[in-house]
């Protein structure tokens, strides 16, 4: 659906230039709601604005389905038409019409403030040659999209937060777009709007086959509705997959620092990792931290453990997260016993498929005293 | 009644078609180079604001020579732009006194005054509102016309009476050098003929269009503006 290929972007800053996005490239399914994840400053929401070329790449390749590809070389924007082979300059009228088919939405949801909630939602439909009635039908319909028609004469002040990101959603949805992109949409909204504006994303999706971007840098909001997710990290993308994937077994330190701030278990690893914890593994155990997904949540993996190598394993916290309608697990747990039945025991959790870390290992201390 | 307003003000009573004719000529040059300075001002304001850096249509150039004429016309008094300007208001509109040749130094005065301001009000829409339009497609006229002058309309009504106000101090002025209107009827039969009672009469009237001017404009306003925009206590 979308496909970006080596964008780069480069602001000019006043002692060193900006590398806001560097050499990205990326694949977009259609149908797909593909969360980019990152700190600000990352460049996440300067690569979404290259899709529909609010910024301009300074090189790159941006294809769109249905639209051909736009390709930057120097300082020209030029046009591959859909079917065609070759490449020639891009016309003004050519990025509009790409916006036009290409629904946003804003952390501050940008309404016109003067213009009544029907005005704000007709605003894109002025000039597609539309009649004045059936604007108005359009509107309505759009307005019953988003559960808002009783607000069709008000003014965006009048409106709450989520009201607010519901009217900019109809307004980005005016063109019938095939592709909606999110700048940090919930970013600004309370804990319940941003779930009931994640709803209608995710309901969109599965009713109008809408692609969604979506930029955030709240993993849990990637946890609830995406389907892939990009982490960006000073410019580049260092990990994408899967969204279960990604948190089931992140690889970058930076991803790993996403997920645990969603997951239950990402706190408790600070509380244990503290000098004063009560949580110690005493001399002949191991505290050791457990993630196993969706394959082995079924299995009775500890008690097996437990039995085949004769080994305590003492639960201090369990966790269980429901990523993309799968279950995750995660476990922390003190197995105490002979050592090297210890080594054996976390040997055979491995097997298992279970993702073990040793966070803090009784008999080193034992050792060092001896 | 005549004879009351005769005992507290012989000498206005006594030129009161020379103080009518001052009055429709200082509304002449009102409304005329009004007119004027409104559309330059706009004009020019939506060209400092969209080729600022990173305006809609940004130009370095463009921006720094009518940024620079700005300052420079806004940094030179009044009564000097006026005989400033005597050489080439004559050849404009063929004299340099009277109602005629007075628009010529009024636009000139009051244009940069306005544009500065238009530009300010501009400046306070909020960016965000012009991505969104630009991301929903609008082109650049678009962005400029249902964004920029759409929102801004309650400010530029701010401003366009604070500048209504201005011009009007400024065609007084310009009386002083020949132009008519109130401002030289109060110098010339009241100052120089020592009749205090029409320089006291001078002054309360302009009171009086300063204030209607002032009335007006805020009640337009207030008008425009959303009125819920003032009761934040239900936004979240």
């Amino acid at each position: 659906m979308i496909h970006l290929e080596n964008i780069v972007k480069t602001f000019p800053g006043k002692e060193q230039n900006i590398h806001a996005v560097r050499d990205v490239t990326l694949d977009i399914e259609e149908g797909e709601i593909y969360g980019i994840v990152g700190y600000s400053g990352a460049g996440k929401s300067t690569l979404v604005r290259c899709i529909n070329f609010l910024e301009t790449p300074d090189s790159g390749t941006v294809a769109v389905k249905g639209f051909g590809a736009y390709s930057v070389q120097g300082k020209k924007i030029l046009r591959k038409a859909e079917g065609s082979d070759n490449y020639v300059t891009a016309k003004t009228g050519d990025l509009q019409e790409l916006r036009r088919d290409m629904g946003m939405i804003f952390q501050h949801f940008n309404l016109l403030d003067r213009s009544t909630i029907f005005e704000n939602v007709a605003y894109p439909l002025k000039h597609t040659g539309l009649s004045k009635e059936e604007i108005k039908d359009r509107v309505v319909e759009l307005l019953e999209l988003v559960n808002l028609t009783d607000k069709i004469n008000a003014y965006p002040s009048e409106l709450s937060g989520g009201q607010k990101q519901r009217v900019a959603i109809a307004r980005a949805l005016a063109n019938k777009p095939l592709i909606l992109l999110s700048d940090e949409a919930t970013s600004a909204l309370d804990p319940d709007a941003t779930e009931s504006i994640l709803n209608l994303l995710k309901d969109l999706n599965k009713r109008l086959g809408l692609t969604i971007v979506l930029i955030t840098h709240e993993m849990a909001v990637v946890k609830t509705i995406c389907d892939k997710v990009a982490v960006m990290e000073d410019g580049r993308v260092v990990e994408e997959g899967k969204v279960y994937d990604v948190f089931s077994n992140p690889q970058q330190e930076i991803t790993k620092k996403f997920v645990s701030t969603t997951i239950g278990m990402g706190n408790v690893e600070k509380l244990l990792l503290k000098e004063a914890s009560p949580i110690k593994p005493g001399e002949d155990g191991v505290l050791i931290k457990c993630i196993y997904d969706k394959d082995c949540v079924g299995e009775a993996v500890i008690s097996e453990t437990s039995r085949k190598y004769n080994v305590n394993i003492n639960i201090v916290l369990a966790n269980v997260e429901m990523i993309q309608d799968s279950p995750l697990g995660g476990l922390v747990v003190i197995v105490q016993g002979d050592d090297d039945q210890i080594d054996k025991a976390i040997g055979h959790l491995r097997a298992c498929r279970v993702e073990v870390e040793v966070i803090e290992d009784g008999r080193m201390a034992r050792i060092h005293h001896a | 009644m005549g004879e009351w307003l005769a005992s507290i003000m012989p000498n206005v009573m006594s030129y009161t078609d020379k103080f009518k004719e001052s009055l429709a000529a200082t509304f002449q040059m009102f409304f005329i180079s009004g007119i004027f300075v409104f559309i330059f001002g706009c004009f020019f304001g939506v060209v400092l604001i969209i080729t600022k850096e990173g305006g809609i249509c940004e130009n370095k150039i463009i921006y720094r020579i009518v940024n620079i004429i700005t300052n420079i016309f806004r940094s030179i008094p009044f009564v000097i732009l006026l005989i400033f300007l005597i050489p080439f208001t004559r050849t404009i509109v063929g004299t340099s006194i009277g109602v005629k040749g007075a628009i010529v130094p009024l636009i000139f005065g009051a244009v940069p005054f306005f544009t500065r301001q238009v530009e300010v009000a501009l400046s306070e829409v909020d960016p965000g509102k012009v991505e969104a339009a630009v991301a929903m497609g609008s082109g650049k006229l678009g962005v400029i016309f249902r964004v920029y002058l759409h929102e801004a309309v309650p400010e530029l009504i701010r401003v366009t009476t604070v500048t209504a106000i201005s011009l009007i101090g400024l065609t007084t002025m310009a009386g002083a050098v020949g132009a008519g209107g109130i401002g030289s009827f109060a110098i010339n039969y009241g100052q120089n003929l020592h009749h205090q009672d029409i320089v006291n009469v001078c002054v309360i009237v302009l009171l009086v269009i300063v204030s209607v001017i002032q009335a007006i404009g805020n009640g337009l306003s207030k008008r425009t503006t959303n009125h819920s925009l003032f009761n934040k206590n239900h936004n979240a």
